[in-house]
């Protein structure tokens, strides 16, 4: 996030620019490892579980409180000050509406890993995973959210009892977090406008979205697989329309 | 949006029926006695775990010893609520018992009452899918979508964040993975916020007060409460249950015959059939009651007074007595508890003057001490000022007049008029078709209308051939014999014995039998052959009445079996 207004004097405008700045990139990242967690923690009781997954999910909770109480220390700090003018203000407060949604998704999310960890534990041999479908490895989601390159696994860990009672701790830990804050920082929620889709990259014309299109059309019976052949064989006509032209291109050249 | 802690954490009631669902899925689960699963075959990838119907019905059938028809059932519902889905018709959440596929889904989207599908979720995944449809969504999502997008606009912000970041999340997986966690996602979504027209099943009755969802403290003030509970319950005064039992035994055998529906009621029951006449017959006033109205005035005073005839009648002999100002008074008394608040004043003070006031018109005898407290009472004029005193004059009446009513003659010509109507029976001879068309006509004749004694005489000859000429055409041979008090018309009699194939002598008796089974197998044989002739010419006379139109007659005669 590259720092912005930098060539004001007033080091106090600054440095709550520079504050902001922070939040936001962390937020970002919050966001990021929230939305990672939740994607690992829909295969909890499937096909894909397995102690990977388990361990996975750990590391991406324990990313994700780190991350919340940098946020919380951070907000809270600039939300008490005073001085603060109305349109910081107001920017601090959408921030903080955006952290505390985050944080609840997440507190939601991890209740009902506990419940399902609990329900689904991989240690025991008679209660089966249920036959989901899913079949591949979660490690590049996990990687992604860990911002690292690859994950390695630790095995040696007995992974459901450790996991499942600091679960429940870190649970309680949300849960203090978010009434602290309450308690602390007045914000209204009901004040706070969302800027809209202008900060935010949005996905639209990438590949990946016709991808995931062309997947749904795809389950969708024999109908889509005539507009897959269809796509193909378009893609066909226009690489051979181009070779066509080139040919001639070079031949009027030569 | 508040944070919901507490909300969270205090153990909400999951429904009952989806701990079950879960262990049948779990069961099917099973690598040994699981249900098969399949591939399914897409384009380029094959996914694996999908079930057909037909395995899934089948295996219901096997594991749970139900019949087909449960099994399906069963299956349906557990479509419908989300625990598996079909992979062809995504939209139509239906059980096929065929070779159409489906898929469990993942325990992260299982149907729970604990984790109830939050409006953010839901606006999190109609921007998902808003962005990789480019807006493309369908009608009632769209609906949703901006209403969602007013309703928590604060947190848009995070909705769009999200949206995109479980986008770029889901590209990490391969391409089938993707597929499935759409499928399910979809699911979920069409469970939880189904589109108009599908059935919700989150729907609930309104909560009951469940012991387990109020978190009781147990501390002095809950224990105090508790004993004072129990004291008060020990001081209750408590009737011996071999005494109720044996109260509510007499009862039912008082009125065990009074009761429609455990012993029939004559002349054919209107709730099942479509004749009225049975209410017809019972109406509030009528010149000829039937027997067994009459009977039941004198099971006790109550129901004296509330059968508006017996009312009436009670009137009539209480008249004669010279004693009717009591029943005027207790109307009066009746009158004023039931009736309008706004004329309660007006109504007690009327009261007062017309009984109760020395030198009154219809003076009532009112012992001194009730005379007393309700003179006291009249300061403050409200409904039930009058209840001791109309007590004291109920129970004058059930003591005094109400036997003597009883032993009257009012009482006891009235009994003797009171006519039993004939039953209509079903045929008993299965094979034995009688139109089910009413024969207004016939009917007409037959019945005796109030005040006219007897029926039309020539039209009964004609028809006296076959049973009871009081039944309906479609009736004939049974052994069952309609009942008859001691003035039914004559011609009904006469024709009795002689013409009703299959009826032992001793059945034509006016005895109260509705059904005398008994009689019925030895009469099958001889009253077929006689049926015979009897269909023949019935089926002539039929179609010649039908001719006249089909219309009502005053009783509301119509079909019979």
């Amino acid at each position: 996030m590259p720092v912005q207004s930098s060539k004001v004097a007033d080091e106090g405008t600054a440095n709550s620019a520079k504050a902001r700045d922070e939040c936001r990139a962390l937020l970002d990242s919050l966001n990021k490892v929230t939305g990672c967690y939740k994607h690992l923690a829909i295969g909890v009781g499937g096909s894909s579980d397995c102690s990977n997954l388990r361990d996975e999910l750990r590391r991406t909770r324990e990313r994700s409180q780190d991350l919340a109480g940098v946020i919380r220390n951070k907000l809270t700090a600039v939300l008490r000050d005073k001085n603060l003018s109305r349109e910081e203000r107001a920017e601090m407060e959408r921030l903080w509406v955006i952290f505390s949604s985050n944080l609840e998704s997440f507190q939601v999310d991890m209740c009902k890993v506990l419940e399902l960890g609990q329900g689904f534990p991989l240690s025991a041999a008679e209660k089966p995973l249920i036959q989901t479908g899913v079949s591949g490895g979660t490690s590049e989601v996990a990687a992604r959210a860990l911002s690292v390159q690859n994950i390695a696994h630790d095995t040696s860990l007995d992974v459901d009892n450790l996991d499942l009672d600091e679960l429940e701790e870190q649970i309680e830990t949300v849960d203090r977090m978010m009434e602290n804050m309450e308690m602390k920082v007045n914000v209204l929620r009901w004040t706070v406008e969302a800027k809209g889709d202008a900060y935010h990259s949005v996905i639209s014309n990438d590949a990946s979205s016709v991808a995931l299109l062309s997947a749904e059309e795809e389950i969708r019976g024999s109908r889509c697989c005539n507009r897959e052949r269809c796509l193909v064989s378009m893609l066909f006509c226009t690489v051979a329309l181009i070779a066509v032209v080139l040919s001639v291109c070079v031949v009027n050249l030569a | 949006m508040t944070i919901h802690t507490a909300r969270i954490h205090t153990a909400k009631i999951q429904m009952a029926c989806l701990a079950k669902m879960e262990k049948v899925i779990v069961a099917m689960q099973d690598p040994d006695i699981g249900v098969k699963m399949k591939y399914q075959k897409l384009l380029i990838t094959a996914i694996p775990h999908a079930v057909t119907g037909t395995d899934i019905v089948e295996w219901l059938l096997q594991n749970l010893s139900l019949t087909e028809e449960e099994s399906l059932h069963l299956g349906d519902l557990i479509v419908k609520y989300g625990y598996i889905y079909p992979l062809k018709d995504p939209k139509n959440f239906v059980l096929r018992a065929d070779d159409s596929p489906y898929r469990f889904q993942t325990p992260y989207f299982w149907t729970s009452y604990k984790w109830p599908a939050r409006e953010l979720d839901y606006a999190i995944y109609l921007a998902k899918k808003n962005i990789t449809r480019q807006g493309d969504l369908l009608d009632y999502e769209k609906d949703s979508y901006n209403l969602l997008h007013k309703r928590i606009n604060h947190t848009w912000d995070f909705v769009v964040m999200q949206a995109s970041e479980q986008l770029r999340a889901a590209k990490q997986r391969r391409k089938s993975d993707r597929i499935v966690l759409d499928c399910q996602e979809q699911a979920y979504w069409f469970v939880n916020r189904p589109p108009p027209g599908v059935i919700n099943i989150m729907e609930s009755a309104p909560k009951r007060n469940n012991i387990h969802t109020t978190k009781v403290k147990l501390n002095s003030a809950f224990y105090k409460r508790e004993i004072e509970y129990y004291k008060k319950a020990l001081t209750r005064s408590r009737v011996k249950s071999s005494m109720s039992l044996e109260g509510f035994v007499k009862r039912c055998d008082q009125y065990l015959l009074h009761d429609p529906i455990v012993s029939g009621c004559l002349p054919c029951n209107p709730w099942i059939t479509s004749g009225t006449l049975f209410w017809t017959l019972n109406a509030d006033i009528v010149t000829i009651p039937t027997r067994l109205r009459v009977e039941r005035w004198a099971f006790n005073f109550g129901d004296l007074l509330h059968d508006p005839l017996g009312h009436q009648q009670f009137r009539y002999f209480l008249e004669r007595e010279f004693s009717a100002e009591n029943l005027s008074f207790w109307e009066a008394c009746e009158d004023v508890q039931y009736g309008e608040l706004s004329k309660v004043e007006e109504k007690v003070e009327a009261i007062f003057e017309q009984f109760l006031a020395a030198g009154a018109s219809k003076w009532v005898n009112i012992d001194s001490k009730t005379m007393e407290k309700t003179l006291d009472g009249l300061q403050i004029p409200h409904r039930y000022v009058f209840e001791d005193a109309q007590m004291h004059i109920y129970m004058l009446m059930k003591k005094d007049s109400y036997p003597r009513y009883l032993k009257s003659d009012m009482y006891k010509s009235i009994l003797a008029r009171s006519i039993v109507p004939p039953e209509t029976k079903k045929s008993m001879v299965p094979f034995m078709r009688w139109h089910r068309h009413a024969n207004p006509g016939s009917a007409q004749m037959f019945y005796p209308k109030d005040g006219d004694g007897k029926g039309k005489d020539m039209t009964v000859s004609q028809l006296c051939r076959f049973s009871h000429p009081m039944a309906n055409l479609g009736v004939f041979t049974g052994p069952n014999i309609p009942i008859h008090s001691e003035d039914a018309p004559s011609w009904s009699q006469s024709s009795l014995p002689s013409f009703c194939p299959g009826i032992l002598p001793a059945a034509t008796s006016p005895s109260c039998s509705c059904t005398d089974p008994k009689s019925l197998p030895l009469n099958t044989d001889e009253v077929s052959l006689e049926t015979q002739d009897y269909t023949n010419v019935e089926d002539t006379k039929i179609s010649e009445n039908k001719e006249a139109e089909a219309e009502e007659d005053e009783f509301g005669w119509t079909t019979r079996c």
